[in-house]
Order: structure tokens, then C-alpha cells, then sequence
């Protein structure tokens, strides 16, 4: 447990376990839990390259960042134009409705889809030395939020101007981040895992994205599937992590159901990364 | 004390086909494996690049490493690095490694030079106050002056190269890992750059160096070792090595 207590202030290359004469299997172990927490203690590297990731993204273009809310403003103004008058709903209803729900489904699938990549890219860097590979999945996690955070400022200000009365469910949006940003983090360690070592899954997890969007309810409501077919709302975990967030930001309350949801999701899925993550972290430099 | 020691280490590398993959692996799972014939099994091809492969260096040891190519030179350095661990055998290796495999991991193109400092830094295993606290002085070591501040993209490769090498060498190093070819740029810079590397190498405790070059290993080298298909074929004294490394390239 020695090289858990080292701090964050202290290079990795201190708190690195050292390679010495313990068997294979337990060097294993022992680096995986190494990568994961000495990892996540590397806030400064991973926050740092999921800002120059942004900045660069949008270098030399007026607006910078912007561009994100400003895109998905104008994509989801669009859609609840066109789709509020396809179910004669109120367009000063339906935007926010279909923002508040776009935003937090751009984040999650966005965190999905990137992690298909971010080992694949990292080559460079996995073949040279040895350093904590979470920081590349942290790092696809941190990026994500930060584009988040910037389109809900988009959705505050849109949110006002269609009357959204707030209330004090909107502070259940913080343990809703937490719980979601804690399954985002398993997801991305398992996708970017498969996707090195299975490139077939690359394109399987783009496609399953495509679907996604449509099964959950994020154009539209989850009350209007009925019967049977409302299992492709409630056994659908996206759903409930999307609801989690959703929910207070229309000043209603997260059903319980969701939390439960997404809690034990967390939990199953961190107990599989975990075990994906020590059996195979050593073999992923052969991958390439 | 810097030590490294491989106790009967292998290193096999599998070799993907990109049809023998997911689909075999699935058809695979749900047959146990019993019901394709041996040749379709999802036991994957591998290649052999080092072999029952035991040796001991101390403290002081600077060992040249020969081969021709594809003798497991370089992997054997990525061993050595952590970056591989070896599919049976045991590593036990202690002190802060410095590898100067690749000339330049992780660099961006988009961004400055001094961005890109930081972010290698990091990446290297400095902290951010560490690595803010040694830019001045690999800014100065580059010779880049003012093209710091402006995107790599703007570089020419050389120029590059003088970044990649300046950051990568700002660290006091317990266990040096070179592989040919770095710092080669233009003739300036390279002169400068094998002074440092030969600061480096005295100031650190085990250098491990592989190369091509006689008069690299002869200059630098107090031992050598001899690496043919994977296999350790000689360890010993740079003569002596260098002599069984011309026999080999003679055959």
C-alpha cells in the first residue's frame, strides 16, 4: 500500500511501484491499482491535456469554445422548431426539455465515443515509458465535463428565457455529476480497453452510439412509450443517467429508481473495469 | 544503488490478423474451443523477440547493447523501461529510469514550445512546479529563443528534434536507456547534444546504450553484450563482444 500515500505534488516516477522479484501475477495487480489511483492523483497532467485538447480545437476561430454551445444551441433550436410542431407542443416547452437532455447525452456519448481512440493514439507514449494510463481515460472524462459545463451555462440562459421556474432540486445536479461521471469513468476504461485490442469494437460502439440516441427518451418523453416497450426505457441505464441530470435542471426531482440505477451500474461496472483493467494493463503495450 | 537484473525473461509478441480477431474470439467463447480444428484455435501466432534471456547490471555499468536488426535490441530496452513486461521470467529493477527511446512522445503540433515542455514534462513524470522551475533552462539548452512561444507546427524537424531532446534530458537520470540516432540533427547541435549526453552518462549510474555504431559503443560502453534472434549470444568486455558480433555478421 506504500505507494498509495504518495502525493500528487511528487512525480509519478517516485510513487512507481518498483519491478522487483514479486511473481508476475502480483506485479500485475499491483501496477493496475497503481495506474488507477496514481492516475487520478495526476489531476494536474490530465486536466491540463484535456484544456490544450480544447484549446486547440478551437485555435485561430473567434469564438473559441463557444463554438460548442453555440453549435448545439442552434442544432437543438432547430430540431424543437421542427419537432414541437410535429407533437403540436410549445417550442418555449420543448427547448429546454430536448437542451437539457441533448446536453447530458453529448457527454456521455461523447466520453464513449472518444475512448474507442485514446489508447490507439497513445501509442507513442505507452511504448516509451511507463506512466499511469487512466490519465489518458481521466483525461477523455475531464474534456467531456468541461464541454458540459460550458453548454449548461448555453442552457441556464436559454432556460430563463423560456420561463424554467428553478428550485433547490437544481443542487441534486451535483450528486447526479457525481454519480454519472463515476460510471463515465468505468465506461472509458472498458471501451478504450476492447478498442486496442479488438478494432472490430471501434466500429461496433459508433454504431450502438447511432441507436442510442433514438431509443433514449431524448426528443421525447419517457411517459409516451407504453406497455411492454417501456422496458426500453427503464432497463435503459443511459436513461436513468441522463434523468439524473435532466431532472434538476427542469426543476423537477430524479425518480429513485434512477439513482439506484446508476449507483449499482457504477458499482458493477467499476468491479468489471477492475478486473478488465488488472488482468490486461500489462498486455496492452502489445497490443499495438 | 541502481540495479537492474532479468531472471530468465521472454518476450512474445502476438501477432494479430485483423479476420483471426473478435469473430473467432466470440465463435470461440461459446465453443470452449473444442469444436474448431487446432489451426482456427484463437491461440494467436506470436514471434519470439527475446528468449530465456538473464542478466545482471550494477551500479556503474555502462553496457553497450549489439545486434543486428531485429535482434531484440530495442525491445529489450522497452523491457528495461517498464514498458514491457515479459511474458514469463522476472524483472526486478530499481532507480529512476530515463528513456530516450523515441525522440519525441506526446508532442503536440498545434501547440507552443513551452506548452509543449510542460505537457512532456508531466508526461515524463515531473510535476508542474518541477517542470516550470527547469523550463528556463531547457529553453536555453534548445537554442530556440523566441520560436518558443510559437506552435511546433512552425518548427522545422531538426528544430523539433532539439526540443524532444532538451526536455527528455533535463532529468537527472539513475538508469539512462538510449537508442541510436538521438539528437542527430544538424552538426551544431548535435556536438552539443553528445556533450550532454556524455554529462549524462557520467552523472548517471547505469547506461544502457544500443547502437549500431563501434566507435559509439567503443567511446562510451565499458561492457557489451551481444543479442542474436532474441537469444543472449555473448556478454563481456566491448573487445571481446565486438569480436563475436563481426563473426555473427560474417556467417
Amino acid at each position: 500500500m506504500e505507494f498509495f500515500k504518495r502525493g500528487s505534488r511528487l512525480s509519478f516516477a517516485a510513487g512507481l511501484p518498483r519491478l522487483d522479484r514479486s511473481t508476475n501475477a502480483e506485479q500485475r495487480i499491483k501496477r493496475a491499482r497503481w495506474d488507477i489511483v496514481q492516475g487520478f492523483q495526476m489531476w494536474e497532467l490530465w486536466s491540463r491535456l484535456s484544456l490544450n485538447e480544447m484549446s486547440r480545437r478551437y485555435k485561430r476561430t473567434l469564438l473559441g469554445p463557444a463554438w460548442v454551445t453555440i453549435s448545439m444551441l442552434i442544432f437543438a433550436s432547430i430540431m424543437s422548431f421542427v419537432w414541437a410542431g410535429l407533437w403540436k407542443q410549445n417550442v418555449r416547452e420543448f427547448l429546454p426539455f430536448l437542451l437539457s437532455g441533448l446536453i447530458p447525452w453529448t457527454m456521455i456519448s461523447a466520453v464513449v465515443g472518444e475512448s474507442t481512440g485514446v489508447l490507439l493514439s497513445g501509442e507513442g507514449l505507452i511504448k516509451n515509458q511507463q506512466f499511469p494510463y487512466t490519465v489518458l481515460t481521466y483525461g477523455v472524462v475531464a474534456r467531456n465535463f468541461l464541454i458540459f459545463v460550458h453548454n449548461i451555462f448555453g442552457y441556464f440562459v436559454v432556460a430563463l428565457l423560456c420561463g424554467v421556474i428553478f428550485n433547490s432540486s437544481l443542487f441534486l445536479l451535483i450528486p447526479g455529476l457525481l454519480l454519472v461521471l463515476a460510471n463515465c469513468v468505468w465506461m472509458s476504461l472498458i471501451v478504450s480497453i476492447l478498442c486496442l485490442r479488438f478494432r472490430d469494437f471501434q466500429q461496433i460502439v459508433v454504431s450502438l452510439i447511432q441507436i442510442t440516441i433514438f431509443v433514449t427518451p431524448i426528443f421525447w418523453k419517457a411517459d409516451q412509450i407504453q406497455g411492454g416497450r417501456a422496458l426500453i426505457v427503464n432497463a435503459n441505464v443511459i436513461h436513468h443517467m441522463i434523468e439524473l441530470l435532466r431532472a434538476p435542471l427542469l426543476g423537477e426531482v430524479p425518480a429513485s429508481l434512477s439513482y439506484v440505477v446508476c449507483a449499482l451500474s457504477a458499482l458493477l461496472g467499476w468491479f468489471l473495469a477492475y478486473r478488465l483493467f488488472t488482468s490486461k494493463r500489462h498486455r496492452l503495450p502489445y497490443w499495438f | 544503488m541502481a540495479h537492474i537484473k532479468l531472471d530468465h525473461i521472454s518476450v512474445d509478441f502476438p501477432v494479430f490478423g485483423a479476420a483471426k480477431n473478435l469473430r473467432l474470439a466470440i465463435i470461440d467463447g461459446l465453443t470452449g474451443g473444442k469444436i474448431l480444428p487446432k489451426s482456427f484455435s484463437s491461440k494467436v501466432l506470436t514471434v519470439k523477440s527475446l528468449e530465456d534471456l538473464s542478466l545482471e547490471i550494477k551500479s556503474g555499468d555502462r553496457v553497450g547493447l549489439v545486434g543486428h536488426n531485429g535482434a531484440g535490441k530495442s525491445t529489450l530496452l522497452r523491457v528495461l523501461a517498464g514498458v514491457y513486461l515479459p511474458t514469463s521470467g522476472q524483472v526486478d529493477i530499481e532507480g529512476r529510469i530515463t528513456p530516450l527511446l523515441n525522440q519525441t512522445p506526446g508532442m503536440e503540433n498545434e501547440d507552443s514550445g513551452y506548452e509543449n515542455i510542460i505537457t512532456i514534462g508531466m508526461l515524463l513524470g515531473m510535476s508542474l512546479v518541477e517542470i516550470t522551475t527547469k523550463a528556463d533552462e531547457i529553453i536555453e539548452f534548445s537554442g530556440l529563443g523566441d520560436y518558443i512561444n510559437l506552435p511546433l507546427r512552425t518548427y522545422s524537424s531538426g528544430m523539433q528534434a532539439r526540443l524532444g531532446f532538451s526536455i527528455c534530458t533535463a532529468l537527472k537520470p539513475g538508469i539512462l536507456l538510449l537508442d541510436e540516432g538521438i539528437g542527430a540533427a544538424d552538426a551544431q547541435f548535435a556536438e552539443k547534444a553528445s556533450r550532454r549526453v556524455k554529462d549524462m552518462v557520467e552523472r548517471t549510474e547505469i547506461l544502457v546504450l544500443a547502437s549500431h555504431s563501434e566507435s559509439m559503443i567503443e567511446s562510451m560502453c565499458n561492457r557489451a553484450l551481444l543479442l542474436h534472434h532474441g537469444r543472449l549470444l555473448e556478454i563481456g568486455s566491448v573487445d571481446h563482444v565486438m569480436k563475436a558480433y563481426k563473426k555473427v555478421q560474417g556467417l
